[in-house]
């Protein structure tokens, strides 16, 4: 058990890890590109009615989940259906009995292909919105698949999606309204965002370069990830062995406009602060931060203002970004997981795109070859979003100092 | 674990509005949304439909809580469809140009997060915001998220609002795509659009719905029939506590289903006349709105084979 402000609560373990995207069908895929990465980037190939040139980071169609119709289900349903899976089987015969699943896609991918048919005088087969292309028909789909036991809610705000679901699955841990909650969630590109990032000027034609200079914007990529949740305490009964531990989440708003961040990263700061806060830490006590960092020239400044307050130049900072792309609803998720994998592996990752910080980016960026961090590290992963919604988790190791 | 209502607010066909130009009932359609009375021109010009009809019903609900300073107001909201005429809008430009046509404006609201951007903006809040969807259930899901922010020690206050659209131009597009199914609920009195908002707070203390002790103790939404049954026959019901049930999505017969397994009467009203698309939290802004709620009442919604259940004493 932990303090949290007057109250004792339990600990909430990461028992499980579950991931897909550009980078391989599953976690392990992750972690080897985190610890030798290359990039996985190349140009639009399965949305040919974009017109324009675009870098993106594609999944394999193979790595989206086996589905008996998958014409039927969105590309965002069967990209989390396979991360999930993975991250549930941790849970062996027990069972999952609550599900949280952030996307900002949702059924989009299955709305797109109904209407682009009708407007070319094709009649769309087997559409339905309800069950296909609604935000929440992706878990719907993992619930049934996986046989979920209790409550199932989706998040949709935008790039914070996925870690607000695992930010609120915490929560369920520690209230009890669920045992294990798989939690997470997750985006395949599609027509949408493709237009809408390039109508905001936000992508680059070359790939992403996270906060370092001359930054050429950002670079869209299919993604999901997915923890496994439970008390600490349940998980040791069960014979699992935890990852990593859940030790604080704070989320914020910036009241500031609805697609930029402000300057100086207020909004960012207060989440970071806020999550330190739950977690009982102070800042010095974080050994790593895994940032949102999408590339683009306002985003990673105004963050590095943020990091650079709270932490100084200290703390060694990496975005998952230059590997995986922003994987928009899915990147608090797949982030999760490359924290989790931090932790765990005593690892920070290399920042891929950028050895060395832009000048309006003073932080220490983690080098080729990652760096080592010293037993019982406090990793701290943020997420922030259109609507000025942000979000940052902080894990730390199940025998740290940080949890005793 | 139980929270305190603090005010309500809502914009729905039947309840505050006149019809107005531009209605159309057969739709559930308002006619002008005032966002005037409510908002700057500044503001409301990036707005699209939902956001107008979300940010009335939560100026609304604060005003009726009597809340000034609104910094520290988490907002949750729940909507099914989003920025339906948005969304639209932009697929229908992309598909005409590749993706050239799209321009910038129509981008924040293809997000379901829109309205809570807008909203933590025109309320200058710094605190936690959440968007949840969950089909007719969304009013339910909100509410339970906004439970779980103020239970979590996330904040004390929580402005919850959950609505959706009536766009005529999707409705004519979903019928076209053979979604007969929804195309033809959209275009009964079942659903009318329109928003419902609620400040809910861990503690008592809103200037007038606070005096009254309305509470909501939220059951654990449950995703099966058996579940919820289990639940309502092993839970803390009093013998005069009313159970409603929703119409459409089957929720005629899930009454009958719950009253000839608990033995007692469950309702199953045609369309109310508040916000019927805020689910749950319309049915509770109406409830308060409307003359004081029953003394208990369960609330229990259907989207497919979900369920969703609210528990709310006065």
């Amino acid at each position: 058990m932990m303090k949290h402000g007057t109250a004792t609560r339990a600990l909430v373990a990461i028992t499980g890890i579950g991931a897909a995207g550009a980078f391989g069908p599953d976690a392990k895929a992750l972690r080897e590109k985190l610890e030798r990465p290359a990039r996985v980037f190349g140009p639009n190939r399965r949305h040919p009615r974009i017109a324009f040139e675009v870098t993106v980071g594609e999944a394999r169609e193979e790595w989206f989940a086996a589905h008996d119709h998958p014409q039927l289900d969105s590309d965002t349903g069967r990209l989390c259906l396979a991360a999930a899976r993975e991250c549930a089987a941790a849970a062996g015969g027990d069972g999952i009995d609550g599900l949280v699943l952030g996307t900002s896609t949702g059924g989009q991918s299955q709305n797109e292909a109904a209407l682009f048919d009708l407007l070319e005088g094709r009649a769309p087969a087997g559409y339905s919105y309800r069950r296909r292309g609604a935000m929440s028909a992706p878990a719907r789909l993992v619930a049934r698949d996986l046989d979920v036991a209790g409550p199932v809610q989706t998040i949709s705000t935008a790039c914070t999606s996925a870690a607000n679901a695992i930010a609120l699955a915490a929560d369920w841990i520690r209230s009890g309204r669920a045992r294990r909650v798989l939690a997470g969630g997750g985006d395949a590109l599609c027509h949408t965002t493709l237009a809408s990032f390039r109508a905001l000027e936000l992508t680059g034609a070359e790939p992403c370069r996270p906060f370092g200079p001359d930054r050429p914007g950002l670079t869209l990529g299919d993604g999901a990830g997915f923890l496994l949740l439970e008390r600490l305490d349940d998980a040791t009964a069960a014979g699992r062995a935890p990852l990593a531990l859940l030790l604080g989440c704070g989320l914020s708003s910036d009241a500031h406009h609805m697609t930029a961040p402000p300057a100086d990263g207020a909004g960012a700061e207060l989440a970071m602060r806020r999550a330190l806060e739950d977690a009982g830490l102070e800042p010095d006590r974080v050994d790593h931060v895994n940032a949102h960092g999408t590339g683009t020239p306002l985003n990673d400044a105004a963050e590095a203002a943020a990091i650079s307050r709270l932490f100084g130049a200290r703390v060694p900072v990496m975005s998952c970004k230059g590997l995986t792309g922003h994987t928009l609803g899915g990147a608090g998720g797949v982030e999760a997981v490359a924290a989790v994998l931090a932790v765990s592996r005593r690892r920070a990752f290399e920042n891929l795109g950028a050895a060395e910080p832009g000048p309006d980016c003073p932080l220490t960026l983690v080098g080729a070859g990652g760096l080592e961090l010293p037993a019982g590290a406090v990793v701290l992963s943020n997420s922030f979003a259109f609507g000025g919604n942000n979000c940052a988790l902080i894990f730390g190791a199940a025998d740290g100092e940080a949890t005793r | 674990m139980r929270l305190h209502v603090h005010g309500a607010g809502r914009i729905a066909l039947g309840a505050d509005e006149p019809l107005g130009p531009g209605a159309d009932r057969s739709l559930g359609r308002l006619g002008e949304v005032p966002i005037k009375q409510y908002a700057a021109p500044a503001a409301y010009r990036r707005y699209g439909r939902l956001t107008r009809l979300m940010h009335v019903a939560a100026a609304r609900a604060v005003a009726h809580a009597g809340i000034e300073d609104t910094s520290s107001l988490a907002v949750v909201t729940g909507t099914a469809l989003g920025e339906v005429a948005h969304g639209l809008e932009l697929l229908e430009r992309l598909h005409g140009s590749g993706g050239a046509a799209v321009g910038p404006a129509l981008v924040p609201g293809s997000v379901h997060n829109a309205p809570a951007g807008h909203l933590t903006i025109a309320l200058k809040t710094r605190a936690p915001s959440l968007a949840v969807s969950q089909g007719a259930l969304s009013g339910e899901a909100a509410l339970c998220a906004a439970a779980d922010l103020l239970g979590g020690g996330h904040a004390d206050l929580a402005l919850v609002v959950c609505g959706d659209e009536a766009d005529p131009a999707w409705v004519e597009r979903l019928a076209a795509l053979g979604a007969n199914g929804l195309a033809s609920a959209l275009a009964t009195e079942a659903f009318q659009e329109g928003a419902a908002a609620l400040v809910l707070g861990r503690e008592p203390g809103g200037r007038r719905l606070g005096a009254v002790g309305a509470t909501i103790e939220r059951l654990p939404c449950p995703q099966r029939v058996d579940e919820l049954l289990e639940q309502l026959a092993g839970g803390p019901l009093g013998p005069d506590a009313a159970l409603v049930t929703r119409p459409g999505a089957g929720g005629e017969e899930l009454a009958a289903r719950l009253a000839e397994t608990l033995g007692r009467p469950v309702e199953c009203p045609g369309a109310g006349s508040g916000a019927a698309q805020a689910g749950a939290l319309g049915a509770l802004a109406d409830a308060l709105l409307d003359g004081g709620p029953a003394r208990e009442l369960v609330l229990v919604g259907r989207e497919i084979d979900d369920l969703g259940a609210v528990h709310f004493r006065s």
